[in-house]
């Protein structure tokens, strides 16, 4: 049984797909993306200094520290700053109190030791005499910003989607806090929200749900599509008449239509007794609401694949050595229309990772104070907020990265499965696709 | 070809029928309505709601003089119940108030296990409920002669609520049509005429960017370069202050002013999609022998590329005009929520959450309609430019 050593064992299509995916440099790219992606957010109660609900209301409206502290707006802004009060300007519109990460100690001098100065509000006169309370950092005391701190309480550092989830007291960075200190000291990278609550943590944790609704979302559909899409194409006849019109009288309505009336009456829904959807249970409802949306399309094409595939000689086979119909799709019709599908979902999951941003951004889908990408924008409608507060659509760069990290490492899948296509398409003279 | 026409066009009203049955369904059937908000409120009358809910068509009220035939003597929750001949209700056999009773009178069926429900307001009206199969086929009967309702919410009728802010967001997805259809040809021929140059990469990366980039997100930078910028207005569709003194050319830029960056930022999309097929297929096209034989026969570059080619590569991109017709009401969506683009999306929001169910339905209705016959131009136009599609 033993084969020459040069005659290797050849390697399987899954494999040959492997191979010449890893050869497509944008493909690959996506791929690295979307592991960070996913990686961080399934980190993401240990990467994030706090917990995505847990907010200071004395800290609220935080600049990024890594920009430069906490924001006053025009108006609370004394109009003669004294420059020992330590405030700097830097825009007109604005005015920076410095509140941020630092890299300088008492004397000037650089450190490689970042820290934080704790704010305390202090009260002086405007120019009519009137008393003003602003923020402003104590400079006397240091707080250095560490790696690895402790919370008092355990917390989730690890979740799957709520599975698997391991719990410890460690956090990545932090500041410790002793507990008489005077005024409050937080290290807020990206800002806070009007609730002082940390940005970057929603963020992370945000991920958690915006990433998860598409896998999730596109499994279901594609288990429905496939199965609806594959019978219908196989039995045709009375069966394929009716889901044929199920699936134009979705397909007849736009999508984000669709979405939001779908989702919008679903929200109206209430426990038997009155009290109000878990959160869990908005997040399973945004996930079949765009499951039902997308399904359709995906089984509209599994259905024309089949179509094609019963007409093979295997399958003509099959069906004379009396192999049970079900059996038939299952083995020979489906599994043919697997590398198709996988395309598919990765091409459609950006749909339904903007469908759950949608419904959020306009209030029908993930409520606060539970964070979601979709959901954390929704600061950024309110005009007057986004212009004085340009970070709040830090979460939309992440969309955007997702999105395009999926249609990179979709478009390098199906030229991975279709090389000939690709070959094709070199030989009228462009490699670019469609 | 007039056989496929008439077929599609057979096949409407049905899909139209139950794309609006199931929406009814579903704003029925997930318990909770506009009146019942109305009914929480204390300061609001529950006569009120229920005659809100009769010029709604959700009850019908039961004249005086019939109440007595209708429904002789009734027992609930142990009490004997009937009316007498004007219509008034007779407890233990005297008249009473219904507000002592509504624990009973709120909303009962009988006889019991038909299925009819009554209600017997605090004042003493009766109204007999609708149910919402009937309320459905009274709804398609009212659209058939062109009536879509009343709004709940606006407290006027659903056609003159609609159609001012239809004819914004038309506005806006026109323009951005235009946008979109004016540069994409001319680069996509450009890079297609070139390929792997630095133009095309350009162009590609501009078209990935533009695919990838969620609306949301670039509404929102399109907010702030507006606001930072200072030449643009930061949402908005005029400018609230001087529109009444403008002049009609006043009027006119100011309306493009407002439209330049929401337009821009819908038109992208498109402009990007376009762009990309329509490199594809020039580059397809240059490379056919009817193209090499021009070529050899010396017929000048520029006599090939827009005699020849272009002619036969843009043939594919009609149905792509069918497909942005059908996108016309829904493509700009998020972006007028973002923007403040007083369009059909801020309608259709707050009437879901409101729960302004004729509004949804009238909405959903008109989105539907546009994506059909969206489809259905596209067919025609593809079967138009190119006589081998057979349309059967």
């Amino acid at each position: 049984m033993s084969a020459p050593a040069s005659l290797k064992k050849s390697p399987g299509p899954w494999h040959m797909l492997w191979i010449r995916l890893l050869h497509n440099r944008v493909a690959v790219v996506g791929l690295v993306i979307l592991v960070i992606l996913y990686s961080i957010s399934c980190f993401a109660g240990f990467l994030s200094p706090y917990e995505y609900d847990a907010g200071d209301r004395d800290a609220s409206r935080a600049a990024p520290m890594v920009l430069g502290g906490y924001t006053a707006s025009e108006r609370e802004m004394p109009s003669k700053v004294r420059p020992e009060q330590t405030v700097t300007i830097l825009e007109r519109q604005w005015t920076w109190l410095e509140g941020g990460v630092h890299f300088h100690d008492q004397e000037g001098d650089f450190t490689l030791r970042p820290h934080v100065h704790p704010l305390v509000e202090i009260e002086f006169r405007d120019e009519y005499g009137e008393r003003t309370y602003m923020r402003a950092e104590d400079r006397d005391i240091s707080l250095p910003v560490k790696f690895f701190v402790q919370s008092e309480t355990p917390h989730e550092v690890f979740s799957l989607l709520g599975v698997l989830p391991i719990e410890s007291r460690w956090h990545l960075f932090g500041v410790d806090t002793p507990p008489d200190l005077d005024g409050t000291a937080h290290v807020f990278l990206f800002g806070s929200d009007a609730q002082g609550r940390d940005l970057l943590s929603r963020l992370l944790f945000g991920g958690q749900i915006s990433l998860s609704v598409g896998l999730i979302g596109v499994l279901i559909s594609m288990s429905l599509g496939m199965l609806f899409g594959g019978l219908s194409g196989y039995f045709g006849g009375w069966f394929d008449f009716v889901f044929q019109r199920i699936v134009e009288v979705i397909l007849a309505v736009p999508g984000l239509y669709l979405i939001i009336v779908v989702g919008g009456v679903l929200r109206g829904i209430e426990h038997a007794d009155g009290s109000p959807l878990s959160s869990s249970e908005i997040y399973l409802m945004i996930v079949m609401v765009l499951a039902f949306v997308y399904w359709a399309s995906i089984s509209r094409v599994i259905r024309g694949m089949g179509l094609s595939i019963k007409e093979n000689e295997y399958v003509v086979a099959a069906r004379a050595c009396g192999v049970p119909t079900l059996q038939i799709v299952v083995r020979h019709i489906l599994p043919n229309t697997f590398s198709f599908a996988i395309v598919t979902a990765t091409l459609s999951i950006p749909y339904y990772i903007l469908g759950e941003v949608a419904l959020s951004f306009l209030g029908l889908g993930i409520q606060d104070p539970e964070a979601s990408w979709g959901n954390l924008l929704r600061d950024a409608q309110e005009t007057s907020y986004l212009v004085e507060q340009p970070w709040v659509i830090a979460p939309g760069f992440f969309i955007f990265l997702a999105v395009m990290a999926f249609n990179f490492l979709g478009d390098g899948l199906r030229d991975a499965a279709d090389p000939k296509a690709v070959i094709d398409r070199r030989q009228k003279g462009g490699d670019e696709d469609e | 070809m007039l056989t496929f026409l008439l077929r599609r066009l057979l096949s409407l009203p049905p899909l139209l029928l139950v794309i609006s049955f199931f929406t009814f369904a579903l704003l029925h059937l997930s318990g909770g309505d506009y009146f019942t908000r109305l009914e929480e409120d204390p300061k609001v009358s529950q006569d009120y709601v229920m005659s809100l809910r009769a010029s709604a068509g959700r009850v019908i009220p039961v004249k005086a003089e019939k109440r007595e035939d209708r429904f002789g003597t009734f027992t609930l929750g142990g009490t004997d119940y009937s009316f007498d001949a004007a219509g008034t209700l007779v407890v233990g056999g005297a008249p009473a108030s219904a507000v002592e009773f509504q624990q009973d009178l709120k909303r009962f069926e009988w006889p019991v296990g038909s299925g009819d429900q009554y209600t017997i307001t605090e004042r003493g009206e009766v109204y007999r409920w609708v149910g919402w199969v009937r309320g459905f086929f009274a709804w398609v009967g009212n659209v058939c002669v062109g009536d879509l309702g009343e709004s709940f919410q606006y407290k006027a009728s659903v056609r003159s609520v609609i159609f001012d802010r239809m004819s914004n967001t038309l506005t806006l997805s026109l323009i951005a049509l235009l946008i979109a259809w004016g540069l994409s040809i001319p680069l996509g021929v450009w890079s297609g005429v070139r390929p792997n140059s630095m133009i095309d990469y350009i162009c590609g990366g501009v078209a990935y960017l533009g695919l990838s980039i969620p609306s949301v997100f670039l509404a929102l930078l399109a907010m702030l370069f507006a606001y930072y910028s200072g030449w643009f207005p930061v949402g908005g569709m005029r400018d609230l202050v001087k529109w009444d003194e403008m002049t009609f050319w006043g009027k006119t830029v100011d309306r493009l002013h407002h439209l330049a960056l929401p337009a821009s930022v819908v038109g992208l999309r498109g402009l990007a999609g376009y762009m990309r097929q329509m490199r594809g297929q020039m580059v397809e096209t240059l490379s056919a022998d009817y193209v090499r034989t021009a070529r050899a026969k010396g017929l000048s570059n520029r006599t090939v590329i827009y005699k020849h080619a272009l002619r036969n590569a843009i043939n594919p991109l009609l149905t792509l005009l069918g497909f942005s017709i059908a996108g016309l009401l829904s493509g700009s969506f998020l972006v007028e929520v973002v923007m403040n683009w007083p369009g059909l999306a801020r309608v259709v929001v707050d009437a879901v959450f409101a729960r302004d169910e004729p509004l949804v339905m009238a909405a959903v209705l008109v989105a539907a309609l546009m994506l059909v016959m969206g489809n259905l131009i596209a067919d025609i136009l593809l079967a138009w430019a190119d006589p081998r599609i057979r349309l059967e």
